[in-house]
């Protein structure tokens, strides 16, 4: 017992700094088409990580690999110094709760209003009074931008905008150690997406929280990521900060960040100093 | 069930008194005040909120180990609630963080807006669902129009572009929800003909009249129970198929993408599904007639020794061109019943899973109690005409 609890007590105690998912020789493939080969990633806690992509570059099957909605060939992922395969019942739990998700379309439960969508989790892992997941519910969905009476409304009565930032909600139900947002915000707004990002740049600040993004929205992966990692060739192509990005020389990711639209966001925020086309 | 995570015991959230202190009130407050931790605390906490004394109140946040937003919100209750009664309530000790989390927090409850309906009258409980009720049987009537009319106008094709009628989508329909359905229904429709003739011929045997147990199964078979039990069958079986492919299209607003297209959806998904639901239903009966007499022969042949010979023989002399068409002429009405009903409830499917499973509920429900009525009003009918 008392190992285990070292163990659950790290889950639930990450160190600020440490390394809160890493992915060793990650290798995915269906069938005989091998869709990620040999892939190391690691996040560090308290970071944002944007992570960029060409289509169809598998940035969605690494996301579902980690979280283990799809199975994996070879490799070890650790989230939070634990391995999920060789965990015990009550690490798992633990490791459970520590994990939050976004989807792409929200995944609210479409016969749950939305505070119930966001108790759901509550309910499952803690044994509080309605009363006080009342006052939860109503503080997160206040915290991320929504109106209280969307509270109970259903997923169908809601806007694209709301859907996502309802999803948030639930997605922070349990205030998380690690959330995996996905493309949150397309689909938002200028105005509304960069709400978006300065919320979850808060709740970095406040919480503590680490968030890996798959993003496209180059306004976010400016503002508010610390670090971008772009996926290609079936495997992390680089990582590190903007400055990096901008000084890598493969073609896909020069045209990304130095395409047209990226460098007037570049020029504007006055990020990198130098108009990155004439450098 | 799975298992609560039990806090570690010296870590979970508590709050004190200080007792110690010299003006005014202090609360110390340590452990992990985390959405885990905080459980044991709620009672201590709410009995500390409903303090009256005012003056100045330090709460000593600095043992706190951990906080999240729930423990950072039953703080700033306390110092709202005691706020309220005129105390000066602050917060010492705080790391950045923490300051920054309770600054973001709300200083009023969050609460649900009121509610504005006033409660309903007893009169207005009472006649409500049953006033509701007919009105969505009209409703249902009407829609139910709107469909066969829908279907008959085809996929309304702009003009000179083709008739609207996809064959090919006809014959996929054919496929699945007949030439699919023929196994089931010929094992079905075997057991229930050799069910029946077994009883018959038990009961028929203390009159020594065994041999006219072929007049009953022959007679009930064509007549009844094969176009019923068939239509009863397809009722479940492509009815439910109907209101969930229609239902789903609906929640995705592929009914919607077909109508600014400039196509009626009733025409392009519903039509087809009719005819072939039109054109599998007699067609599946006369397969479960078949079968249901087989079943009869073998049955009869086992337990009366009657043989295949002496059955066909007796059969024939029994059953008339008026039971054979009596039976196959209600087939193609359930077939567009059961059609139209699941296309109603299929158009009627909401935005939520729920919704859709209700419907497809209601569908099949419907559609069988409709093909039940339907074979009473025909039963009435051909007695009347004397058919």
């Amino acid at each position: 017992m008392a190992v285990q609890d070292t163990v659950i007590d790290e889950i639930e105690h990450p160190e600020p700094g440490s390394v809160i998912l890493s992915v060793r020789d990650l290798t995915v493939a269906f069938g005989s088409k091998t869709v990620l080969e040999n892939l190391d990633l690691d996040i560090y806690r308290g970071e944002i990580l944007g992570f960029v992509g060409a289509s169809g570059t598998g940035k969605s099957v690494l996301m579902r690999t980690v979280l283990r909605l799809l199975p994996h060939r070879s490799g070890s992922i650790k989230i939070l110094g634990v391995d999920y395969e060789k965990a015990d019942d009550r690490q798992r739990m633990a490791l459970d709760m520590q994990l939050g998700v976004l989807f792409q379309q929200g995944a609210l439960f479409s016969s749950l209003t939305v505070k119930e969508n966001i108790q759901l989790p509550m309910r499952e892992y803690l044994d509080l009074p309605q009363a006080l997941m009342d006052e939860l519910a109503y503080l997160k969905i206040e915290m991320v931008g929504l109106a209280a009476d969307a509270a109970d409304k259903y997923p169908s009565e809601l806007s694209g905008g709301m859907i996502k930032r309802a999803a948030l909600a639930r997605a922070l139900a349990l205030d998380p150690a690690l959330v995996f947002l996905d493309e949150p915000t397309s689909g938002l707004d200028p105005i509304g997406a960069a709400e978006f990002d300065m919320l979850i740049a808060k709740l970095r600040d406040t919480l503590g929280l680490t968030v890996y993004m798959v993003t496209h929205d180059l306004d976010s992966l400016f503002s508010v990521c610390d670090r971008i990692a772009v996926l290609g060739q079936k495997r992390v192509l680089v990582e590190g900060t903007l400055d990096d990005m901008l000084a890598c020389d493969d073609a896909w990711v020069q045209s990304y960040f130095r395409g047209k639209r990226a460098r007037s966001i570049v020029t504007d925020d006055g990020a990198t100093g130098t108009v990155p086309g004439k450098s | 069930m799975p298992m609560k995570p039990k806090p570690v015991d010296d870590r979970s959230a508590t709050i004190e008194k200080d007792e110690t202190a010299g003006e005014g009130q202090r609360y110390l407050l340590s452990g992990d005040w985390r959405n885990r931790g905080i459980a044991g605390v709620l009672k201590d906490l709410s009995a500390l909120e409903q303090e009256t004394a005012g003056g100045r109140l330090e709460i000593d946040v600095s043992a706190i180990e951990q906080v999240d937003t729930s423990g950072g919100w039953l703080i700033r209750r306390l110092i709202n609630a005691r706020r309220a009664h005129g105390a000066d309530a602050v917060v010492v000790g705080a790391s950045e963080q923490l300051k920054e989390l309770l600054d973001v927090m709300p200083q009023e409850t969050p609460a649900p807006p009121a509610k504005t309906a006033a409660n309903a009258s007893l009169f207005e409980r009472a006649f409500t669902p049953p006033g509701r009720a007919v009105v969505e049987l009209w409703q249902d009537a009407v829609a139910a129009m709107n469909i066969l009319g829908s279907a008959v106008g085809g996929a309304q094709l702009k003009l000179g572009r083709g008739t609207g009628i996809s064959p090919a989508s006809v014959v996929t329909h054919i496929d699945r929800m007949g030439v699919r359905a023929v196994p089931i229904i010929m094992l079905m429709s075997f057991l229930i003909g050799a069910i029946i003739a077994q009883q018959g011929a038990f009961q028929l045997r203390y009159f020594g009249a065994e041999l006219f147990v072929v007049d009953l199964v022959g007679i009930l078979q064509l007549r009844e129970i094969g176009v019923l039990l068939t239509a009863i069958m397809i009722a479940g079986r492509s009815g439910s198929a109907i209101t969930a492919e229609i239902g789903s299209m609906k929640m995705r607003e592929e009914i919607d993408a077909l109508t600014v297209i400039g196509l009626n959806p009733v025409g392009v998904l519903v039509f087809p599904r009719l005819v072939a639901l039109t054109i599998a239903l007699p067609l599946l009966t006369i397969v479960a007639n078949f079968s249901a007499l087989f079943g009869a022969a073998i049955v009869v042949w086992l337990y009366s020794g009657i043989t295949f010979e002496t059955f066909l023989g007796r059969l024939h002399e029994a059953v008339e061109y008026s039971s054979v068409a009596s039976g196959m002429i209600k087939a193609p009405f359930m077939a567009l019943a059961i059609g139209i009903v699941s296309a109603v409830e299929g158009m009627k499917v909401g935005g939520s899973a729920e919704s859709l499973g209700a419907h497809v509920t209601a569908a099949v429900v419907k559609s069988i109690f409709v093909v039940i009525l339907m074979d009473a009003i025909f039963a009435i009918f051909y007695s009347a005409i004397d058919f």
